[in-house]
């Protein structure tokens, strides 16, 4: 009789064969995922397999934080690892070390076929995005609390606007767990009443780093946040669909930054600018207010029944003074007047002519004698002199000198 | 009142003295709002320093400290 084995030892005994094995010790295969599972105690289970053929794989949860990209069903990948036996199964199976996507090309397939799978459902719509409102208190940011992003961000907003609350909910930004980390995130800060605005972020990489921001259910967080969420992921040429479907894409963290942020130097400016004008307005109105009264005060003072009664007794003294005057000039004219004619007058006074040295003569009738031939020769005749009368007697006729 | 409404505020005070329909005590009220507004803005653009927190496990805030703060 031929000796026989248990099925313990020969289960033992292929198991000593191939983990010794120096090729089965370190293999990459390359194959496509199907039946992944993601077990509770964290590590993977899953079949690999090409058109003909499937080996099983698996690999421990504590290699599984190199993964930068969770395994799905039809992923193309490359397994390294070793061979190992399950002994009480007579399994042989890939205890895998790495699991990295086959074909980068695949990635982005996979990119695009969410892409337009998300936008056919309306996601990326431009109607359905959120303001971001323009008076912000406080800001949630979804980040890995290392790193450039969250630093960069806090440096910007400290120096345009300190006034801005921020909150930060650290995250994982890549590896397989980093979905839903991002995810917990949105969801925890949705819980609060205080948050303005939500920032998801983290610094540029490779695709496979970004991965985590392609997630379809990140998308439907960010979908579903009722606060508005800014996506910052990368550098400006990177876009995820976690971009497409928020609420505002930021090419970079800063910038994220300074979308949310008013410059803190244009508000003192402002501010300045008002302060200025404030003065000047009520200076301003002041001083047109005295320009008012004074004016009032003008037109009152000339109004005024007393300067009214100053003007008319003005008037009243011109015009009695010109009364006066013409007055005045009147009687001059006529005391001249009377002059003249008392002068003229004066020459017929007969006492003027008296005073000179005439006399006039007149006869016994009393008739005054003018001609020669009116006088007879013994006549007695009375001169009439300026001071007395004198009788004469006419001692001949005349002188014929005449 | 948030630093906003406080600026917006200012801006339609400043706008309604350079209107000459209103008068002057009403001027002078709106002139000492203004003031006090400006005095109360001001304060707020020098004096507030950011403030950084991050949420813990049990969903509490806790100051948030930088690498470059921590080993300063």
């Amino acid at each position: 009789m031929e000796r026989s084995l248990s099925v313990t030892e020969i289960n033992h005994f292929i198991s000593t064969l191939l983990s010794t094995n120096v090729i089965l010790k370190r293999i990459n295969v390359e194959g496509e995922i199907s039946n992944f599972k993601y077990g509770a105690n964290g590590h993977f289970y899953f079949t690999l397999k090409d058109q003909r053929s499937r080996i099983a794989v698996m690999m421990f949860k504590t290699q599984t934080d190199s993964v930068k990209i969770l395994p799905h069903d039809g992923m193309k990948v490359f397994v390294k690892g070793k061979i190992s036996v399950y002994e009480p199964s007579g399994q042989y199976q890939i205890i895998a070390q790495s699991i990295e996507p086959s074909g980068i090309g695949d990635l982005y397939a996979e990119f695009e076929r969410l892409k337009e799978k998300l936008s056919l459902k309306g996601w990326f719509s431009p109607l359905i995005k959120k303001q971001i409102p323009t008076d912000i208190k406080k800001i949630g940011i979804v980040t890995s609390d290392r790193g450039a992003a969250v630093h960069d961000m806090i440096s910007v907003l400290n120096r345009r606007d300190p006034k801005i609350q921020i909150l930060l909910v650290p995250a994982l930004v890549q590896g397989i767990e980093a979905p839903q980390s991002i995810i917990n995130g949105i969801y925890r800060l949705n819980k609060r009443k205080d948050i303005d605005v939500i920032i998801i972020s983290r610094g540029g990489g490779s695709i496979e780093d970004l991965w985590a921001f392609n997630d379809e259910n990140v998308a439907e967080a960010v979908y579903y946040s009722n606060i508005p969420i800014i996506s910052a992921v990368g550098h400006e040429t990177d876009f995820t669909i976690a971009d497409f479907v928020s609420d505002l894409r930021a090419p970079t963290p800063s910038a994220a930054a300074e979308l949310i942020s008013e410059d803190i130097e244009q508000e003192k400016i402002k501010l300045s600018k008002l302060k200025s004008t404030l003065r000047q307005s009520l200076m301003k109105k002041i001083l047109d207010l005295i320009n008012d009264i004074d004016e009032y005060k003008r037109v009152l003072k000339i109004k005024s029944p007393e300067r009214q009664l100053i003007q008319k007794e003005k008037l009243l003294a011109i015009s009695a003074h010109r009364v006066f005057l013409n007055f005045e000039r009147i009687i001059n004219n006529q005391e001249k007047n009377l002059s003249v004619y008392k002068s003229k007058i004066n020459c017929f006074n007969p006492a003027f002519l008296l005073n000179k040295g005439y006399v006039y003569v007149v006869d016994s009738s009393n008739l005054i004698i003018k001609k020669v031939k009116d006088i007879k020769q013994d006549e007695i005749l009375n001169l009439h002199f300026s001071d007395g009368i004198v009788p004469v007697t006419v001692v001949k006729e005349s002188f014929n000198d005449f | 009142m948030t630093f906003k409404t406080k600026m917006d505020r200012l801006e339609s005070i400043a706008a309604a003295l350079e209107q000459d329909e209103i008068d002057l005590e009403k001027s002078i009220e709106l002139y000492e709002e203004g003031t006090q507004l400006i005095k109360e803005c001001e304060m707020i653009l020098n004096d507030t320093k950011q403030k950084v927190m991050f949420l813990n496990k049990n969903d509490e805030e806790q100051p948030f400290l930088r690498k470059e703060e921590i080993n300063e």
